[in-house]
């Protein structure tokens, strides 16, 4: 326990020490200050925009944090030949592949809560001298939303996880995280569409049941977007709160453990 | 050498780049124009496309189409049909990406209404915000005024604007305005009753201010519709022009149409204008 602990916190000073991470933090509050004349291109929903636009920096510069500082920092233990100091120590190949997820997981809760307060200051701004009594605007829904962000996050760092514990070189890793992503945020609207049976689409067997075959096995990652809600202030029960929680703990806790499993069979040449 | 070289090669380059570019920008336009036109996908496409950024696609669509409209617009008759659908078509996929938004619901309003004429567009997405945005006592309220105002369908009208008074904070004489339209009273009274809700619940100066025009012309028609109705009970007959309002003592002068057109009378007996209540094609030039 105390060896993935340490590794997980050299896991997470070596991505903060990271370059790219202060570029993304640049660009992020950047987008902040932007949001902000952003808003004068509309005319009444001006914080519902404000929230829109913050949101989606955050979730946008979470993924790029994540998906190349999170593919470097692990895939480089294997390409740099690194990971034979690390397995030579009392840890064991499951013990790694837990404890990197551990620093990622601080490291985007770090990341992600400093974003998040920040991202409120342009949210608060544009609505000051704007009075519009038809905007519901929910700070509750809205830091919900941040929360769900970086769930979002941590979902995506164990497919990272998995995918470099598999492949050896950091290049696949992140082609096939990007992928997962991109199948993970449009497997639920592409299903919707199935079920809906649009006229003038023929949809052939094999066709659907690949589409029921992303929906199930690939992450549902439009139940963390909660953007939509944030954004225009309707309020999300507890019980989906919990039960998308539980949902993503469980296959974060799959992905891991697949790493795990496929990291202990590995063979270092 | 070779630095002055390098230093004296930037400036070159930076001075015919600054050159070049009003030629490019004046070469780009034309098909900026036609690309901004060009993309209007179904909404289940620009769904997927839009991975988890829908809000703020919906955001950007908003913002193009609303930017185009400006760069084209407030010239009556430089708008064709297929302008008019382009946009109704990148309002419906905005609104299918977040139906909660208000912006589009109220561009759309504003456009399909005054600028349009083209009520059916105006008032479907209209209803669509009605049905997704259930705090919002304006939408129902805006589609009860059309409904009356352009569409001449009082029952219509009237059953949207109770919608709009069960809302959290609707105008109080909702109600009211409701009943009257129920009972086909008073058209032009309750017209200005309309525009003065609209104005007080405006906070653009601008559209506040065309509102404030628009209600005073109104309470100018009423004025002359009630010497009409004096006149016809003095004599037993409309009287035959508008002037003989004066001549018969009835109003002292005929007040002037804050539109620059002139009131006259219509055979039915109700005053139109001929400026038919919007303001001349080029305003600048009054």
């Amino acid at each position: 326990m105390k060896g993935i602990l340490s590794l997980a916190s050299i896991t997470f000073k070596e991505g903060i020490r990271n370059r790219a991470l202060f570029g993304i933090f640049i660009m992020a509050l950047l987008a902040f200050a932007l949001t902000m004349i952003m808003t004068s291109l509309f005319m009444r929903d001006i914080v519902r925009v404000a929230a829109s636009l913050s949101l989606t920096t955050i979730s946008f510069s979470g993924l790029l944090m994540i998906i190349f500082i999170g593919t470097s920092l692990l895939a480089k233990d294997i390409d740099k030949r690194t990971i034979y100091m690390v397995i030579s120590r009392p840890l064991s190949r499951a013990e790694y592949c837990v404890g990197k997820f551990l620093g990622l997981s601080y490291l985007i809760g770090v990341s992600i809560a400093f974003l998040g307060i920040i991202s409120s200051i342009p949210v608060i701004i544009s609505g000051i001298g704007y009075d519009n009594p038809l905007a519901i605007f929910n700070w509750n829904v809205y830091f919900i939303a941040i929360l769900f962000i970086a769930m979002k996050l941590l979902l995506i760092a164990s497919v990272i996880i998995f995918w470099s514990a598999i492949t050896s070189s950091s290049f696949i890793s992140l082609i096939l995280t990007i992928a997962v992503y991109i199948v993970g945020s449009t497997n639920e609207v592409v299903r919707g569409f199935l079920d809906q049976k649009m006229e003038g689409m023929n949809i052939t067997p094999l066709m659907a049941g690949v589409i029921k075959f992303a929906y199930y096995v690939f992450p549902n990652l439009s139940a963390f977007d909660l953007k939509l809600q944030a954004a225009n202030g309707i309020p999300v029960s507890a019980e989906y709160f919990v039960w998308t929680s539980v949902y993503g703990l469980v296959y974060i806790s799959i992905m891991v453990s697949a790493a795990a499993l496929a990291m202990t069979r590995r063979e270092f040449p | 050498m070779s630095m002055r070289l390098s230093i004296a090669a930037l400036v070159l380059f930076i001075s015919l780049y600054a050159l070049i570019f009003p030629v490019f920008e004046k070469q780009r336009y034309p098909v900026k124009m036609d690309q901004a036109r060009e993309l209007i996908l179904p909404p289940f496409v620009v769904k997927v496309m839009s991975l988890e950024f829908r809000t703020v696609t919906a955001d950007f669509l908003f913002a193009r189409t609303s930017q185009y409209y400006g760069g084209r617009s407030y010239r009556p008759g430089t708008w064709s049909k297929s302008d008019y659908r382009w946009l109704y078509n990148n309002l419906i996929v905005a609104t299918d990406l977040d139906p909660y938004f208000e912006d589009p619901y109220y561009f759309a309003n504003a456009v399909f209404t005054w600028s349009a004429n083209d009520y059916n567009n105006a008032n479907s997405l209209l209803a669509r915000g009605t049905a997704a945005r259930t705090w919002d006592w304006q939408l129902p309220f805006y589609l009860g005024f059309n409904k009356f105002y352009f569409q001449h369908d009082n029952k219509g009208g009237a059953d949207d604007l109770l919608i709009a008074a069960k809302r959290p904070g609707a105008w109080v004489s909702l109600p009211t305005l409701a009943a009257r339209l129920y009972s086909n009273a008073g058209r032009t009274e309750n017209a200005i009753d309309f525009l003065q809700i609209f104005s007080k619940n405006e906070t653009n100066l601008k559209i506040k201010a065309s509102y404030e025009i628009r209600l005073d012309a109104l309470k100018r028609i009423l004025y002359l519709e009630r010497a009409v109705s004096r006149y016809k009970d003095k004599n037993g007959r409309l009287p035959r022009n508008i002037q003989a309002l004066v001549r018969s003592g009835i109003i002292n002068n005929i007040p002037e149409d804050p539109y620059g057109g002139k009131f006259y009378l219509n055979r039915d007996g109700s005053i139109k204008t001929t400026s038919k209540l919007a303001l001349p094609a080029n305003p600048e030039k009054k």
